[in-house]
């Protein structure tokens, strides 16, 4: 049966869209049809985050005034070819789509997929109900930080009359030298905060902007790929086992790192 | 927990208590109405007379409460 997942926020910049294309590569690269389907109209990213941008010929909007069929519009993507994406449209700020035109496309896919991801806008308007209502389970992203926990909070408020199945949250852009150090908030400190469980913690890692940029997912090396690896973990077998981002900066060789961050 | 980490906890769990204990406000009105045209159904109420209210404590559990008077009570088979 096919899971449907928005990723959702409330404060932009915060890593929904790299989450949505990197927790969908990897359930792809473990077998898994998934889909991603792009909400933020007007304000797009998700092709360019998955590299393609150039291969895309029909959008949603496309398929909403019946220029193609819903699969034509479906692009496969380059490395996985059991991962698909439906694409939104730059060119459009359409704030009259119905819902229920959106509820019924969404549910025409899902025959096909194991999986769809949403990506959902920032804020808390149209697009973004529009988003929430297509879904049954949501993720929301945060950063370890007041602002970004606060929209989280006020998300989370707003997505109890959806009444989903699932809601957990994905602590993005957490730094383990800063953790340990008592100058960044830990995850039990969002996860008090927020009283929702967390089942991701993503690593800030300074060489993941270039490789986003050049799509086909984070480097397998990088601590990133460890972490969406554990999330997708979640996902495929319910297992919560979060990434702890401090490990490396504990105990002596870890102080060393710490130190040593400071020069790079 | 360090000094200026606990501030900054600190910080954080008032600004969503805040929000929580301001969030009502826009509530109030909708929740009123709601509840008056269930209860026109059963009394008839004195709309002057009632009242609600919805506070967030510093525990963040909400406690709501609402007060009305009414002339009479209409019979279940009144329809």
């Amino acid at each position: 049966m096919c899971r449907t997942i928005v990723v959702t926020s409330g404060k932009g910049g915060v890593g929904k869209t790299t989450i949505c294309a990197n927790l969908g590569i990897i359930l792809a690269s473990k077998n898994k049809n998934v889909l991603l389907v792009d909400f933020d109209f007007g304000l797009n990213n998700l092709d360019v985050v998955m590299g393609v941008e150039n291969h895309i010929t029909y959008d949603i909007f496309d398929v909403i005034d019946g220029n193609c069929t819903i699969k034509q519009a479906l692009v496969q993507d380059i490395i996985y070819p059991k991962l698909f994406m439906l694409p939104s449209s730059h060119l459009i700020e359409n704030n009259n789509i119905d819902v229920e035109i959106l509820k019924n496309m969404i549910n025409e896919l899902k025959y096909m997929f194991d999986y769809i991801l949403i990506d959902c806008p920032a804020g808390i308007d149209n697009n973004f109900k529009r988003a929430i209502s297509c879904a049954d389970e949501a993720i929301i992203v945060t950063t370890p930080h007041i602002s970004a926990i606060r929209d989280a909070d006020k998300v989370l408020s707003l997505l109890l009359k959806y009444k989903l199945n699932n809601v957990c949250l994905i602590l993005n852009k957490v730094r383990g030298d800063l953790i340990v150090k008592e100058k960044m908030l830990s995850v039990k400190d969002v996860e008090d905060a927020l009283k929702l469980k967390v089942v991701g913690v993503i690593p800030e890692e300074d060489f993941v902007n270039f490789s986003l940029l050049s799509g086909g997912g984070v480097d397998s090396k990088s601590d990133c790929y460890k972490s969406f690896s554990l999330i997708s973990e979640y996902y495929l077998l319910g297992k919560r086992d979060i990434f702890d981002p401090t490990v490396k900066y504990k105990g002596v060789l870890g102080k060393l790192k710490i130190n040593l961050r400071k020069f790079v | 927990m360090g000094k200026e980490k606990m501030v900054y906890v600190e910080r954080l769990n008032k600004i969503l208590l805040k929000d929580k204990q301001n969030f009502p406000n826009k509530l109030i009105s909708v929740v009123k109405s709601d509840i008056e045209n269930v209860l026109n159904n059963y009394f008839e109420l004195n709309l002057n007379s009632s009242e609600l209210k919805i506070i967030v404590g510093e525990d963040g559990l909400i406690q709501i409460s609402y007060n009305s008077k009414a002339r009479n009570i209409i019979p279940l088979n009144a329809v």
